[in-house]
């Protein structure tokens, strides 16, 4: 999925402890999560965040902080149910708006949803199937950017459809019935329901709806509803008083209010969180605790039962551009050349995560954890790199570099130069503003040659990871998200052999075998490191779940400890 | 002095136009494209484009720029259809990036610069005019070195690490002082005050070194000058008659550099203060906003600036004619 | 300071509004330095200039470091290390790229300590960004005292319409929020011109549109005191005198006008440079300055603002280093002020 806001990318990862699932497990203090603590109702919880959301609109939001504050305003389709007693669990997908996860037909080209009975807007009104259907083509709107595109991709006969307002009525979306909702999709997608989780697949009343500016008048069908928002300064949320629990699965309603304060620096902020003095004791932050303040704190045994180390499903990688970089050999040196040891220091250090060794991040079915097809020295492996160098008969290259325009990237950028230097190869870095950065990376007239991005699935799957990295056919001019431009046929062949496999362990397998053989047999990319983000939470902040799906801390068991 | 102050009015408004003119002009020469920001990251051209067209940036830009300049003064409504959002005079449009009233958001951080600069300037011209005075007073002494270091000491050190130096010893070495922060005054007024006690400092820092040379030159001329011997000789205290006749002296260069110095930090000038300290002023979201290359919010940015310099100039001048008799207005 | 519109140190020439009000109040600042000039002669004042103390000693600091940057190959060359070789074993890639060892690194091998975050030597980057600070502000405030003296001088010495004209201009020079405009124009100027093939960047252009954004918003500071110069000296019975001799506007500028100019341009220059050092390191502390990994004061500065808390050393290093370079030019700009206006040393 989509950071927007880089500044977590940059930051986090799983303590020395390390290893995937266990990594959050054994960093994890007591006072935390831990159900011990009598779950308490009121107070107010705050959130610090260092600039606004991106979106709180359904259908536009793209960051996982977004839609993590989203869920506690709006319900989609299906969600992804934590329990407050095993705060460190595995995510399971259930039924959130709809009463189960789906039913697909036709090959899993139609699905069918059911709407939870009960589930009512803040009005008293019931929510209804066409709510739903109304959201959903609120995303094709192009006034309403932002979002991810999946209902766009997916959805049959939406060529020119441009939203409700403009183009009425989206057919490939129907609505028998006010409780039941179905998609009829262009291809096969066996895991739609996974999709449906994300807030695309929100409700919107027409009634409220307000347009480019719905984001401040979002109406509510979860347990909290918007009391103001003032952009880029506060978004208070209360409770909603038509919301009940018993037609919720997945979130309770504990605190008064939430309260969103923005605007100030995340250093600032991290001093606050580290002090836990008055109102930062009731405070969370969901910008990860980020570059230089990393290791002091991971190291800090004072913040330890405050910590959350939440291993996100996503790799920070180095796409190499296989049109410009087009011998194999120079691309495997590249790979052998990185010293991630370096890169993973300027990240943050030990505490940033795992020196990646395959493309697929640990926790993803099917991976191959004992692969690594260009050995397991972070260090790297000058003299490999150097004699394919010398096998490709390539000396004196110079190469562009595109990185963030943050301190720290800057710094991963300098790691990347110097380790390719040894083996004659000369960097360009092009330092490209935090905001436009992968819209630029994504526009393929840039032609850069080396291209540093992270990805974190949109959902755990590795379906959502290999094609949308790394399949030829979806490379386009641009928003392009293939950054190596691979084409490889027999690579592309086996994403749609594993796409289309109905048994789901075995398409994990073919999954963890085709990221390898790619790494081998392309190079078209260096997997650097596996991403764990780190938070810190106030003292009196208890009920929170770490959901290794949007890599955040579940508010949905939030409550303030008297 | 009517006819002065409406020719002055007028040649302003001819800066402030020329101004939001180029500032149009600079943004359309930005290697960025905002729809490219705004468009996420599956972006595809026809969403570009259609984009570009509720942005209202597929218009020539002299017509956006009349667009623009209209709004202002009459109102506008920005975008079509359903999601046409309705822009009252004064308008300085609906920002690219997050969809916010431009004018309401200027309103909305112009306390945290009005505090910034009210707290600043009072301090650094109060400050700067007594060190300059003592400096004169006691030419060549330990007062006047330390006054005269002190001043090219300030105005030699960058503020971006004078505001280092001060958050690493009172914020997180002694812990004296919370972390520089904006809370609104009428929120909490000892959060106000705490909070911007270092941006203060820094800026105090950096400013006061122009009037205290100012006063120190002017009192050293003052001091040679026959009619203050003769004062002298008339039994008057040295001191007094140097305060007179310095301050009568040296006024008018003081409200000159004053009027600018707090005009421009009023507009947002302290750029650099406001991030080296995380203050949510105008400086910041200008910075911000050419980052995101939100142009609504560019233009309304340079323009707040250059009001409040060009203002303050005129401003100035009026004054002038108050304190100074001799000032005729041509 | 660089915030500040009348940054150029002096206070005579912050003045916008001198034409507006009667000479009576523009003399305050201006009396000074035309008095002096004409009667005595440069000598006069480098005597004066090497007699004080305080100079002198600005003067061989600002050496010192003129010297630094200049040898800057040299003497990194002595220490061993060079500004973008990184010392793997100077610093614990598991704790964040920090130094190993107290105060920043700082060895018989790093003089200055080891960068956090890459494992550059701090020294040497040092050196090699004074080299570029003192060039970039140098060449800047060369080209903007040339445009400055130029518009001064025609719009002082045509009066009438080109004066307006050209006063109009300086006032909207000066009305612009200039900080924020040099943050705006630099990335124009630099994508415009300076990418080739693997985005190899110039380092002759990059530096290029620097200096001459710096240079664009500062020249109307020194052409409204050379103005106001010419003005006052229009009136002089000297002036007057070859004016009834039927002196062609040549002569007038470049005989009469331009040698009796000079003590108020030397001024503005010795006084821009120091500006513009700060001004050149508050970009690349903005981000848009120089680009890594060429070493600059102000993206060190920038740098440390991560890193301060855990590594202080790294945030002192530079910051008093771009301190003692501007403190050691503006005390010598002063300097030069003094040498050339007697009169401040009087009473």
């Amino acid at each position: 999925m989509m950071r927007n806001k880089r500044a977590m990318a940059l930051t986090a990862i799983a303590i020395s402890v390390a290893m995937g699932a266990t990594a959050c497990g054994g960093s994890k203090g007591g006072s935390a999560g831990s159900s011990s603590d009598q779950v308490t109702k009121g107070g107010t919880l705050v959130y610090y965040a260092p600039s606004d959301f991106d979106h709180i609109d359904p259908q536009r939001t793209y960051t996982t902080q977004g839609q993590n504050i989203g869920r506690e305003i709006y319900r989609s389709l299906t969600g992804w149910s934590q329990s407050a007693s095993d705060p460190t669990g595995a995510p399971k997908l259930v039924g959130d708006l709809a009463t189960d996860t789906g039913t697909p037909s036709n090959g899993a080209k139609t699905w069918t949803f059911h709407i939870r009975p009960g589930v009512k807007w803040q009005d008293g009104t019931t929510v209804t199937s066409q709510d739903v259907k109304y959201g959903v083509e609120r995303s094709f709107d192009p006034d309403l950017s932002g979002g991810p595109q999946y209902a766009s991709q997916w959805l049959a006969n939406d060529k020119g459809y441009k939203g409700p307002t403009k183009s009425g009525d989206l057919a490939s979306i129907q609505t028998p019935d006010a409780s039941t909702i179905v998609f009829q999709l262009s291809q096969p997608v066996s895991d739609f329901n996974e999709t449906t989780a994300m807030e695309t697949f929100s409700a919107v009343p027409k009634a409220h709806d307000t347009g480019v500016t719905y984001d401040t008048s979002v109406y509510s069908d979860g347990p909290y509803e918007i009391k103001s928002y003032t952009k880029n300064k506060e978004l208070i949320l209360v409770r909603n008083p038509q919301w009940t629990k018993a037609v919720d699965p997945l979130r309770d309603q504990n605190v008064d209010e939430i309260d969103v304060k923005m605007g100030q620096d995340q250093a600032a902020i991290d001093q606050l969180m580290k002090a836990d003095v008055g109102e930062a004791q009731n405070a969370i932050i969901e910008d990860p605790i980020a570059g230089t303040d990393l290791t002091p704190f991971s190291q800090d045994p004072t913040l330890k039962s405050r910590w959350h180390a939440i291993a996100a499903p996503g790799t920070n990688y180095l796409a190499i551009n296989t049109t410009t970089v087009k011998s194999l050999q120079v691309r495997q040196a590249i790979e052998y050349a990185i010293n991630k040891q370096t890169v993973r220091g300027a990240f943050g250090g030990s505490a940033y995560g795992q020196y990646a060794t395959v493309f697929l991040p640990p926790g993803t079915d099917g991976r191959q954890a004992s692969a690594a097809p260009y050995g397991t020295n972070p260090t790297g492996d000058v003299a490999k790199a150097k004699a394919l160098m010398q096998q490709a008969g390539a000396s004196n290259l110079t190469m562009s570099l595109a990185v963030e325009a943050t301190p720290t990237q800057e710094k991963v950028a300098d790691a990347i130069r110097d380790s390719l230097a040894q083996i004659g190869i000369t960097v360009n870095i092009q330092k490209i503003d935090r905001g436009s950065y992968f819209n630029n990376i994504g526009n393929t007239s840039n032609k850069y040659d080396l291209i540093w991005a992270d990805w974190i699935a949109d959902w755990p799957n590795a379906s959502t990871i290999l094609p949308p990295l790394f399949d030829g056919r979806q490379i386009i001019p641009q928003g392009n998200q293939v950054f190596s431009q691979l084409q490889d046929k027999a690579a592309e062949a086996a994403m749609d052999k594993a796409a289309a496999e109905p048994d789901a362990a075995t398409a994990n397998q073919e999954w963890g075998a085709l990221d390898v053989q790619m790494l081998q047999n392309d190079a078209a990319a260096v997997p650097l490191v596996y991403m764990t983000f780190n938070e810190l939470q106030g003292s009196k902040v208890g009920g929170l779940t770490d959901d290794t799906v949007l890599a955040e801390m579940n508010l949905a068991h939030v409550y303030i400890k008297k | 002095m009517t006819r002065y102050l409406i020719r002055r009015l007028l040649s302003a408004f001819t800066v402030i136009a020329v101004v939001s003119l180029v500032t149009f002009l600079i943004f359309f020469a930005l290697p960025s494209d905002p729809a490219v920001l705004a468009c996420g990251k599956a972006c595809t051209p026809d969403r570009i484009a259609a984009i570009h067209h509720s942005l209202g940036l597929d218009k020539n830009i002299f017509v956006q720029y009349a667009d623009y300049v209209t709004g202002f003064f009459a109102g506008r409504t920005i975008g079509d259809g359903a999601n046409a959002i309705h822009c009252a005079a004064p308008c300085l449009g609906i920002s690219f990036h997050d969809d916010s009233n431009v004018w309401d958001t200027i309103w909305g951080r112009f306390p945290a610069d009005l505090s910034l600069a009210l707290g600043a300037a009072v301090v650094f011209m109060v400050v700067g005019v007594a060190l300059g005075l003592a400096a004169a007073v006691r030419k060549g002494k330990l007062v006047d070195k330390f006054a005269v270091g002190l001043a090219l000491f300030g105005i030699s050190t960058p503020i971006y690490f004078s505001a280092l130096v001060l958050q690493f010893f009172f914020v997180d070495k002694w812990q004296w002082l919370p972390a520089p922060n904006y809370t609104p005054i009428t929120q909490d007024p000892a959060g106000w005050f705490q909070g911007l006690i270092l941006p203060w400092a820094a800026l105090v820092l950096g400013s006061m070194a122009y009037y205290t040379r100012l006063t120190r030159s002017t009192a050293l001329d003052v001091m040679g000058e026959d009619y203050v011997r003769t004062a002298r000789a008339k039994g008057l205290s040295r001191g007094k008659v140097i305060l007179k006749h310095t301050l009568r002296s040296a006024i008018t260069p003081i409200v000159t550099i004053f009027g600018m110095d707090f005009g421009a930090l009023i507009g947002g000038s302290a750029i650099i203060t406001e991030t080296a300290f995380g203050i949510p002023g105008i400086g910041q979201l200008a910075v911000q906003s050419v980052l995101n290359v939100d142009l609504p919010v560019i233009m309304a940015t340079s323009l707040f600036a250059a009001t409040a310099v060009v203002l303050a100039n005129v401003l100035v001048d009026v004054v002038y004619g108050i304190i100074d008799p001799r000032v005729r207005y041509a | 300071m660089t915030q500040q519109p009348h940054s150029t140190g002096t206070t005579g020439d912050s003045t916008v509004l001198e034409a507006e009000v009667t000479t009576a109040t523009a003399d305050t600042e201006t009396t000074a330095a035309k008095e002096i000039v004409g009667r005595s002669p440069a000598r006069m004042a480098f005597l004066r200039l090497r007699r004080d103390r305080a100079s002198v000693v600005a003067l061989t600091v600002a050496l010192l470091f003129v010297l630094a940057a200049v040898l800057s190959p040299v003497l990194s060359g002595i220490e061993g290390w060079g500004p973008a070789t990184p010392d793997l074993h100077g610093i614990d890639p598991d704790k964040g790229n920090f130094p190993i060892g107290a105060f920043g690194g700082i060895s018989g091998s790093h003089w200055l300590g080891i960068e956090p975050g890459t494992g550059y030597d701090v020294f040497s980057r040092l050196v090699y960004g004074l080299r570029t600070s003192l060039m970039v502000a140098l060449i800047a405030a060369l080209l903007s005292t040339l445009l400055g003296v130029v518009v001064g001088l025609a719009s002082g010495y045509f009066g009438g319409k080109v004066d307006a004209a050209l006063n109009w201009v300086m006032n909207i020079m000066l009305a612009f929020p200039q900080l924020l405009f040099i943050i705006a124009l630099t990335p124009v100027l630099t994508s415009a011109f300076s990418t080739n093939a693997h985005g190899g960047t110039s380092e002759t252009l990059q530096l290029g549109s620097i200096i001459v954004i710096i240079a664009l918003f500062a020249w109307a500071y020194t052409a409204r005191l050379v103005r106001g110069q010419v003005l006052s000296l229009r009136e002089r019975e000297f002036v007057d005198a070859a004016r009834i001799m039927g002196a062609g506007w040549k002569h007038m500028l470049f005989k009469q006008l331009l040698p009796n100019l000079w003590a108020p341009i030397l001024i503005s220059f010795a006084l821009a440079v120091p500006t513009n050092i700060a001004t050149e390191a508050a970009l690349s502390y903005l981000g848009v300055g120089v680009v890594p990994p060429n070493p600059d004061l102000g993206s060190m500065l920038d740098a440390a603002t991560q890193y301060y808390l855990y590594d202080p050393t790294y945030m002192v290093v530079p910051g008093v280093a771009l301190l003692l370079v501007v403190l050691s030019l503006n005390l010598l700009g002063d300097g030069v002020r003094d040498a050339l206006d007697p009169r401040a040393n009087r009473a």
